[in-house]
């Protein structure tokens, strides 16, 4: 079963997070039961935060007929806005839950808005 | 579920979007039950719990298990709020007397696994004739 082939299925779903705000930082904090740090990949490309977390295939093994055979598997994206220096994103992952510490971009200031006239 | 959502500090945030996967999204059941030749698996989703928090009672052929976490998250800013499992207490009636002194339970990655078997009471007993 460890033997990774083309052919693994994966069964996605969406897991829960919470997000709230510090002085300094974003904390993004997601439920995934069932993986361990092999199975999580967390990317940031362009804007894009992508949470992927694989469980273990021993750990949730179906033989009811209408779920397809599969792994679970968690994924989530969040689209990333300036606010964020993407450089200085760090995880952590204890008893099946992915914290994410986004730490606020310098360059995050009381932002004037600009007005522009159209004739 | 409780979701607080905040237009305005939608807007503002920085995780302002959420993309919803390709892919057809599934439910992973949070107790995941097994039965095979007389051993039984039982599954608990509890993300974040330590083995302190959980409670597991085995009385007679029911299994009751209950969880709870302390938390206080009063002073968060929360932006977004989806996770909401910090209790549960769940009984479910076994299919058979299960062996008390051989139940096993782990916890690992969020999951808690109890490990039950066939009480020896259970087990088929030939009858002869005399």
């Amino acid at each position: 079963m460890t033997n990774a082939t083309e052919s693994v299925k994966y069964n996605y779903i969406t897991p829960a997070a919470d997000i709230f705000e510090e002085e300094t930082k974003f904390v993004l904090k997601a439920d995934l039961p069932g993986v361990s740090k092999e199975g999580l990949d967390v990317t940031v490309e362009n804007n894009l935060l992508e949470i992927t977390g694989k469980t273990d295939p021993e750990l949730f093994i179906h033989t009811d007929e209408s779920r397809e055979e599969g792994i679970y598997a968690y994924k989530r994206s969040f689209k990333i806005d300036r606010n964020i220096d993407t450089g200085r994103i760090s995880a952590s992952l204890q008893d099946g839950v992915l914290t994410l510490e986004l730490a606020k971009s310098e360059e995050v200031k009381p932002k004037k808005i600009e007005i522009s006239y159209k004739h | 579920m409780l979701t607080t959502y905040n237009v305005l500090h939608d807007i503002n945030s920085l995780l302002d979007s959420f993309i919803e996967p390709r892919h057809a999204v599934h439910e992973l059941p949070n107790v995941d039950f097994e039965e095979k030749e007389g051993e039984i698996n039982v599954k608990y989703l509890v993300p974040e719990a330590k083995i302190e928090d959980i409670d597991i009672q085995l009385e007679n052929n029911i299994l009751k298990v209950s969880y709870e976490r302390e938390q206080d998250d009063s002073e968060r800013r929360y932006i977004r709020k989806e996770r909401t499992s910090n209790r549960f207490s769940r009984a479910i009636k076994l299919p058979y007397k299960v062996d008390g002194d051989n139940a096993q339970a782990s916890l690992k990655d969020g999951v808690l696994k109890v490990t039950l078997k066939k009480s020896p009471d259970a087990l088929p007993k030939k009858i002869e004739i005399k």
